[in-house]
């Protein structure tokens, strides 16, 4: 049976592993290959690494880490932040990154869902979208970091992402992120009944209970990063209580 | 003992050379004639569309060469999009000719809005062996799981023959096929974990 899958993310900022709250008093954590391979051996199901160094011309120090990882870690992992265009998946891909996770560029240019698609395959294209409850009862989407709204309905987006060829859509809700008072459910619910691709659920990540119920909501994933990288929730105890509560979880 | 990695512009191979690397295989990634001729054992490994990857192996003019190696006995391994190659034609966007080494065609997973299940299908799924008694599954249970990702599936002309374990996806998903010397596996191994390197360790063994 297929399983829900736990994906420790790690935020990425010249070379080594940092943790914002509400994107916010960033601290740093720890050097990225390590982190992924304890990740890993812990039992993730896969990793997602987020590039934030502002610079563009520090790419090649984040490629290196992308290679690095590649070389150490048995899982697949995603890689995001930077990517504007398909030369910048070519990069990452043959750096050897297994998916490639598009946010602000593929609002200003969807377009780029498509090319990637066609080019690299759906698999590895994975529509990363920042929401926010409106008082329409809706979410919006946002860019740059969290800090545009664009007016975007979310779910529209979203399907729209699928239809252009997205493989995975990573919903990031603003709200809950970083507060530790669990994922946006409403949010996850919609999505995952709409939409015919796998959802990441992601922000807001506090305690087991709320892994087991975004993922009961219908998520595919549960994506966290403090929890883990703070260890006030480790990986092994956190499947097993998935286990328990009668998801189906890979226990290595 | 050498095992070639055909390169045929299907995404990024290192990370299968990485994995066999980590197991002492000697490898090497080529597009080479010769290297191809004179390895012991063939990758097929692969991301993508499968007319892309059918028109490049044409490309490079290694579909003969492919051929002519598995004909004499030389063990074939194809992975993820490698492994639907070895069947005798897809209808992924179309109707196109594979290399025909395991009879059976290759066909999208029926709409998930009525069997409700998601596609790609995108992750850890456990292995069921249909053949426990062989070599490339031992000491593996129905309790190990590998990685996939893949919106296609193989349907072999004979399922209890060709498929060595499958896993449950709606229907029975092909996951490792064997037809003689020719492997198959739709799942990575070489992001399946330690079960991935269980399953090279065995392959290794079965070239060696």
């Amino acid at each position: 049976m297929l399983t829900k899958r736990i994906i420790p993310c790690l935020d990425v900022d010249h070379g080594r592993v940092v943790k914002g709250k509400k994107f916010k008093n960033i601290q740093d954590v720890a050097d990225p290959v390590e982190l992924g391979r304890y990740y890993s051996e812990q039992g993730a199901d896969e990793l997602v690494f987020y590039d934030i160094t502002a610079s563009y011309e520090k790419r090649d120090i984040f490629i290196n880490v992308v290679e690095k990882v590649a070389e150490t870690v048995r899982i697949p992992f995603t890689i995001g932040g930077g990517i504007r265009t398909t030369d910048d998946f070519r990069q990452v891909l043959m750096a050897g990154a297994d998916k490639v996770s598009v946010n602000s560029a593929a609002v200003s240019n969807p377009q780029l869902i498509m090319d990637a698609a066609l080019r690299f395959g759906n698999q590895c294209v994975v529509l990363s979208i920042d929401a926010k409850r409106n008082d329409k009862g809706s979410w919006d989407v946002f860019v740059d970091g969290g800090r545009k709204n664009t007016g975007i309905d979310a779910i529209e987006w979203a399907k729209k992402g699928e239809s252009l060829g997205a493989g995975e859509i990573c919903i990031n809700s603003i709200d809950t992120d970083g507060v530790k008072q669990g994922y946006d459910i409403e949010l996850n619910q919609k999505l995952s009944e709409t939409l015919t691709i796998p959802v990441i659920a992601s922000g807001g990540a506090g305690k087991m209970s709320d892994f087991s119920e975004v993922l009961k909501a219908g998520a595919d994933a549960a994506l966290a990063a403090s929890v883990f990288h703070y260890k006030e929730i480790l990986i092994p105890d956190l499947k097993q209580y998935l286990s328990g509560e009668g998801l189906p979880i890979r226990l290595v | 003992m050498t095992v070639a990695i055909i390169d045929y512009d299907v995404g990024n191979l290192k990370n299968v050379e990485t994995a066999l690397k980590a197991l002492d295989i000697d490898c090497t990634i080529t597009r080479d004639h010769k290297s191809i001729d004179d390895a012991s054992a063939i990758v097929l490994p692969g991301v993508g569309a499968f007319a892309d990857a059918m028109n490049n192996l044409e490309k490079f003019d290694l579909y003969a060469t492919l051929v002519k190696n598995v004909k004499k006995g030389k063990p074939l391994l194809g992975i993820c999009l490698g492994m639907q190659l070895l069947f005798d034609k897809s209808f992924e966007d179309g109707e196109w000719k594979g290399l025909g080494f395991i009879p059976g065609q290759v066909v999208r997973f029926e709409d998930t809005r009525e069997t409700g299940l998601k596609v790609p299908h995108m992750g850890w799924n456990n292995l069921t062996l249909h053949q426990s008694e062989d070599p490339i599954v031992q000491g593996l249970s129905s309790q190990d799981y590998v990685y996939f990702v893949h919106s296609y599936y193989a349907v072999p002309d004979q399922f209890d023959q060709n498929v060595v374990a499958y896993a449950q996806y709606g229907v029975r998903v092909p996951a490792i096929v064997r037809q003689d010397n020719v492997l198959g596996m739709q799942f990575h191994p070489e992001k399946s974990a330690a079960v991935g390197k269980r399953l090279l360790i065995n392959w290794k063994e079965f070239i060696s």
